[in-house]
């Protein structure tokens, strides 16, 4: 728990130290002891009038108060505020208190050690708790009562599709063995989505203990980590934390002295989206063509080379030390009703404060864009928020306030995903984002069925056609009966959900795919055909500034009059519009 | 082979709202042939196991929201399935459309013109407009091995020829390259396929449901021949070719249409017409004669391994080339009669071997590639058997002649090499070869003929099929294989025999490559199944039974041959014109 | 080094002493050493041995969230509050440890700082 100092300096002359004695005292009374701690500091500096007192890490320096007053100093830096009356200085540049609080809502599970602790050591993650769950696993516990646990937890894949965990655990329990195998999906491949890499890269244990109680309960020895080649040092982290279980004997044969031997292996993958399915991700392990087979026989019953296989992804692996050694009615507490526990957001995009967060489930949107991550750059309009990646929807302005959970997003017509979050702002031409997306599908389908290989590709030609203002009324009418083929007869879920991002923005932002069509129009300056850049001349003084920002030297004037943009030499770059003190550049 | 399940456990299922109990080795497409449906398919192909890839036979499965594909997805207890309704039609109907906006309108001259299973499901489905931009793959026609042509502009994706070319023949030639809309089918490293393994079986051809890969047409050099009155056309036929070609005119598979045949061909203006199973009664002579030359000499390869399929002779000159020795050096029989033709005959009825044109009927597209294989199949001064084509293209100059095959009268062939005994006939099945060699061989050793005629341990549709001749005492271990997927393990055993030191496992060995023998070769009429592969195999044996001779050694004609012109089984003169040679080939020639 | 039977777990956690009196942990996850990381990294290894500082541990960790201001740093000193700086550029590295390491000022303008829920583990108990 990170701790408020309270560092006082008492003139020489009273040695009875009054206003520490009472600080001790009334922090022992309200048993603030964990929260603060008091700290006899030599001259702090500022004034040699009364006692000073320095409280970090807000910061604020308070003096000439007395010992009855040293209690609503306390009361009110236990709320994280200040109390004005006695302040002798505070820092002006970090407002002490912060007002948008990057990390009170946090609630870290997933990322419980990542940044507090050294990866490669493992004696520290042991120092933390590590494989506490582990020896708890195989020697107090037995298969069904770890099955039970994690049925009580609720916890769901974290990949993205929201299986319940407990579920699969007691399915591939029950599967004959003698051969199963666990697998660990790490094959990161949303754009913009890098939860998987921060846990590997900064707490490669978790995973690793996760597996092996996953392995101890299926009755499974070997795990593969499937882990995408992009991703070297969460690689070396991982080699050296197995390399270092192994060492200490809490991985391999004859775990901690029982009978429980696991051996985990590293598998590379080779650039392809489509080996985050996990059929595929199979098919990939036995060195076949990353294609997914069809669905059922799942891989519970028959996956990696026919045997039951046991596949999850990075960030539910990491929830289950915590689970088992918690239990799973702790677990249950945090969330909601039907998605428990915790999910980790990569919010990227327009946002102040990019980064990894983790909440608990229901939190609402509004509350990791704006509170969170400090809300949209340069005081821009907030647009929609994208979640899941190239699989999910658009979220508009109206539903911010939902709380977040698997049922939730997925009535508005996204879904979770795997935890990518990404921040549109008044800029973002929602038909160029629905562009972007498309074209990734369709470079990462496999091949295989004919919804995905060629339907993706037929709606991408249709937002080209569109953005380059060739578009007509029947597209968005052909766009949609695409879709449903795709959906409902592609083989595996990256043909089924390749659609969402464009019928979510359908939905909820169909007017700016009509200007695109019958108007030939995009607002937002993106799609470069469809945008023209004129100056207006009542508003434009003749700086001249934007003649001489313009990169291809298309916009010519005399100052003090109105200057002129070549519309057939200009480059739609948007420069000038931005570079405009006075407004005077109309975009549309 | 694509066997079905059955597992003896039956479970209830709703299919259109009708309670059935089936066995749970159903998939949903098998169960719903029960109901009268047969659900609409494109990519499933009944002798394969299913790919799951084109996604017209979804099916709606009640408490699910996604739809399941029927083909590949088994019956479970409680299921309640709705095999059409609107929105299905409406999905199939849009994947059907998407497929058709890959695929070039070439209908009117394309191979596969009025049978092509794309042409079939688009007319069923009443297409009528085509609502998608045309997004055509550009890659570039192969027809480098002259047998097999690969058209990757048509392909519609299905993975059956990946299917067939990896897992069933295992010979590695064919595999989807790139990924994504940019995937097609090519050999590894996309080269051509003469540099490829392939070896030109054809059965890719044979499972193709569009023209993207189709057997090298020849027909016009035929037609080329058959017009010019200089030229002496010769025609011999295939015993697989009888009991199959009668499927192309709404017969039964199986049904024996010998004599027709021969009227049809000298109606097409052929002037001599022999038959392939005479080449087979003396492939017999020969290599019974070379098998007991091996045993009772001791000199010589053993195993003996057949060696008249020329895909499995291309398989093991790749794969396995250190068995070479292994080969019996007899040419195959369509080659021996075309040797024959351009001396014997030649000789015989005065006619200047150089008019003479050779045109042989096979079920195969790897006699095409066969017939230039090496100089030995040149050993007659010219080339032996100077065009082969299959089944499917005589079908093809049969309609465009007008001639109406069922309507004519029986004919015969001419005898000179044209009589046949039912050991020829049951060449074209698997384990007729050694059947046949058998009846000779224990002749030849003992002076006797067989009590029982009939074989049964190497008849049947099993990969691989072993036994134990007693030829007087003698026993003779013997192998059949059929599908050079099959074959693999009998070369495997070999090969550990050899390096171990320990005993060969087997005396004679035969091998076909295709599964259920030359009946289901790459050059057959399409939609063959292991059904329809037992009835043509029946027809064969029925051939075989009905024919007064059995016996190789008992052909008049062939005896006749002996006297007036080879002198005996293995004389110099047979080695020349009726024996060859083999050699080790690379696997990739890039 | 002998394996682990059980309850060994719990004695090696007992019998643990970090033995040193601080430590900074940079952020080193791909997304640190893209921003800068292992240069500031460098400069602190140097830093600290030149003066004399071993009983400082310098450790690499994980990405802890922040991106928007990589690359950043925790300094954890005995009797002083843990600080996590941001944007830390190579003259920010030279100033923390002459000013907050040695003479125990923080250097506000690069503070991040934000108290946070951690409902980690138990770690160092100070």
């Amino acid at each position: 728990m990170n701790k408020q100092y309270i560092f006082v300096w008492e003139p020489e002359t009273q040695k009875e130290r009054p206003i520490y004695n009472t600080l001790v005292k009334i922090i022992n009374e309200k048993s603030l002891t964990e929260r603060f701690e008091v700290i006899r500091s030599p001259f702090i500096g500022f004034t040699t009038d009364g006692p000073i007192v320095r409280i970090m890490p807000e910061n604020v320096i308070y003096t000439r108060f007395k010992p009855e007053d040293v209690e609503a100093i306390i009361d009110a830096h236990l709320k994280w505020k200040r109390l004005d009356k006695f302040i002798l200085s505070y820092d002006n540049k970090h407002l002490p208190i912060p007002e948008k609080d990057t990390t009170s809502k946090q609630f870290k599970i997933v990322l419980r050690n990542i940044g507090y602790m050294d990866p490669e050591s493992i004696d520290e993650y042991i120092m933390r708790g590590g494989y506490k769950a582990l020896e708890k696993a195989i020697f107090d516990l037995n298969p069904d009562k770890i099955i039970t646990e994690m049925k009580a937890s609720g916890v769901r894949g974290r990949g993205g599709a929201g299986f319940p965990a407990g579920l699969k655990w007691e399915l591939t329990k029950k599967e004959p063995g003698p051969q199963k195998y666990v697998i660990c999906n790490a094959d990161e491949g949303d754009p913009g989505a890098y939860m998987d890499r921060s846990v590997l890269e900064g707490d490669p244990h978790s995973v690793i203990e996760g597996m092996m109680i996953g392995g101890y309960t299926i009755g499974a020895d070997q795990g593969y980590i499937y882990i995408r080649a992009e991703y070297p040092l969460a690689i070396e982290r991982l080699e050296k934390a197995i390399a270092a279980a192994k060492e200490k004997g809490l991985l391999g044969r004859n775990i901690l002295g029982s009978d429980f031997s696991f051996e985990i292996e590293l598998r590379w993958g080779a650039g392809a989206f489509v080996c985050g399915e996990e059929t595929a991700l199979i098919a990939s392990i036995e060195g076949k063509r990353g294609n997914p087979r069809p669905r059922p026989p799942f891989p519970s019953v028959s996956g990696l080379w026919g045997k039951p296989t046991f596949i999850n992804n990075v960030e539910t692996w990491a929830n289950v030390p915590v689970i088992i050694e918690k239990g799973g009615a702790w677990f249950s507490s945090i969330g909601t009703e039907k998605s428990k526990g915790t999910k980790v957001f990569a919010v990227t995009g327009k946002v102040t404060n990019p980064g990894l967060v983790e909440v608990p489930m229901g939190t609402t949107i509004r509350e990791i864009v704006f509170d969170i991550c400090g809300g949209i750059q340069h005081n821009k309009k907030f647009k929609a928020v994208q979640t899941g990646g190239p699989s999910g929807g658009v979220i508009p302005e109206k539903y911010l306030d939902m709380p977040i959970d698997y049922e939730s997003l997925q009535s508005i017509g996204s879904i979770m995903g795997s935890g990518g979050m990404i921040v549109m702002d008044e800029d973002d031409c929602m038909v160029d984002v629905n562009k972007f997306y498309l074209q990734f599908s369709v470079d990462e389908s496999c091949g295989k069925c004919s919804p995905c290989r060629i339907g993706g590709k037929q709606i991408l030609q249709l937002l080209e056609k569109i953005t380059k203002g060739s578009g007509e009324k029947e597209d968005i009418e052909k766009i949609r009966s695409i879709s449903l083929a795709m959906q409902k007869a592609s083989l595996c879920a990256l043909g089924q959900t390749t659609p969402n991002p464009v019928i979510s923005a359908l939905q909820y932002f169909e007017d700016e795919y009509v200007m695109h069509i019958e108007d030939k129009k995009c607002l937002t300056g993106k799609c470069r055909d469809l945008v023209e850049y004129v100056i207006i001349t009542d508003k434009c003084i003749g700086c001249g500034l934007c003649a001489v920002r313009c990169p291809v030297k298309c916009i010519t004037g005399e100052k003090r009059k109105p200057y002129l943009i070549d519309q057939k030499a200009c480059i739609k770059c948007g420069e000038c519009y931005n570079v405009c003190k006075f407004s005077a550049v109309k975009r549309g | 082979m694509y066997m079905e399940k059955v597992t003896g456990k039956m479970v209830d299922i709703k299919i259109n709202g009708k309670d059935f109990n089936v066995d749970q080795g159903m998939t949903i497409l098998e169960a719903a042939r029960l109901a009268h449906v047969k659900i609409p398919t494109l990519c499933k192909h009944d002798d394969l196991p299913a790919t799951a890839s084109c996604g017209i036979c979804v099916v709606k499965i009640k408490g699910n929201r996604k739809l399941l594909r029927a083909c590949c997805t088994y019956v479970e207890p409680g299921m309640d399935i709705t095999t059409h309704d609107g929105e299905l039609y409406q999905v199939r109907k849009s994947v059907l459309d998407l497929i058709l906006s890959t695929h070039p309108f070439l209908c009117l001259t394309c191979l596969r013109n009025g049978d092509c299973e794309l042409q079939t499901l688009s007319e069923e489905f009443g297409i009528r407009s085509r609502p998608y931009k045309e997004m055509l793959q550009q890659a570039p026609k192969d027809a480098s091995t002259k047998a097999i042509v690969l058209e990757p502009v048509k392909c519609i994706h299905c993975g059956r020829c990946v299917e067939v070319c990896q897992n069933i023949q295992k010979v590695y030639a064919l595999e989807f390259v790139n990924r994504g809309f940019e995937s097609r089918i090519a050999p590894a490293g996309d080269i051509s396929l003469a540099d490829s393994p392939c070896i030109k079986c054809g059965q890719c051809s044979a499972h193709c449901p569009v023209g993207a890969l189709v057997e090298f047409s020849e027909i016009p050099k035929v037609w080329d021949a058959l017009g010019k009155p200089e030229i002496f056309p010769i025609v011999q036929v295939a015993p697989a070719v009888r009991v199959a070609i009668g499927e192309a005119f709404g017969l039964p598979s199986g049904t024996i249409l010998t004599k027709k045949l021969y009227a049809l061909f000298r109606r097409l203006g052929f002037k001599a017409v022999f038959d392939t199973n005479f080449g087979a009664d003396l492939t017999i002579m020969e290599e019974s004669s070379e098998l007991i030359s091996r045993i009772n000499t001791g000199k010589g390869a053993m195993p003996m391994i057949t060696s008249c399929c020329p895909a499995w002779v291309d398989f093991l000159e790749k794969y396995y080339p250190d068995l070479i020795e292994h080969f019996s050096s007899a040419k195959s029989p369509h080659e021996m009669v075309g040797a024959m033709a351009k001396t014997y005959y030649a000789q015989k009825m005065k006619i200047d071997p150089a008019t003479m044109f050779v045109v042989s009927v096979m079920p195969c597209t790897a006699k095409k590639y066969e017939v230039s294989r090496t100089e030995d199949m040149s050993s007659s001064g010219y080339q032996d058997v100077d065009v082969s084509i299959t089944t499917r293209e005589l079908v093809r100059m049969i309609k465009s002649s007008g001639i109406q095959l069922l309507e004519l009268e029986d004919e015969e062939a001419d005898s000179a090499l044209g009589t046949y005994t039912g050991a020829g006939t049951i060449f074209g099945v698997t384990g007729g070869v050694m059947e046949a060699a058998i009846r000779t061989a224990y002749f030849f050793l003992t002076g006797r003929n067989l009590d029982k005629i009939d074989v049964d341990a190497v008849r049947g549709l099993k990969g691989v099929k072993s036994g134990e001749i007693d030829i007087n005492g003698k026993k003779i271990r013997v192998a059949v294989a059929h599908g050079t997927g099959n074959v693999r393990a009998v070369m495997d055993e070999l090969r550990a025999a050899k390096k171990a030191g320990t005993p060969m496992p087997y005396d004679f060995i035969e091998v076909m490559a295709c599964e259920g023998g030359c009946i289901a070769g790459g050059g057959q009429p399409y939609q063959v199944t292991n059904a329809i592969r037992r009835k043509r195999t029946e027809g064969i044996y029925t051939d075989d039974k009905k024919s007064k001779l059995r016996r190789s050694h008992e052909n008049p004609d062939v005896q006749q041959l002996y006297r007036d012109f080879l002198d005996k089984p293995l004389s110099p003169k047979a080695h020349k014109l009726l024996h060859n040679h083999y050699k080790a080939r690379p696997l990739y020639y890039k | 080094m002998p394996k682990m039977k059980k309850g060994d777990l719990e004695k090696f956690r007992k019998a643990y002493k970090p033995g040193h009196k601080g430590e900074i942990m940079i952020s080193m996850g791909t997304c640190g050493i893209a921003a800068g990381g292992d240069t500031v990294y460098r400069i602190f290894e140097e830093e600290l041995k030149n003066k004399g500082l071993e009983n400082i541990k310098l450790k690499k960790t994980g990405c802890l969230g922040m991106c928007f201001c990589e690359p950043n740093l925790v300094v954890k000193l005995e009797g002083m509050p843990e600080i996590l700086y941001g944007n830390v550029d190579e003259k920010a590295a030279h100033s923390i440890v002459s000013e907050h390491v040695i003479k125990k000022n923080i250097l506000n303008n690069y503070v991040i700082f934000m108290p946070s829920k951690d409902t980690g583990m138990n770690i160092f108990k100070d």
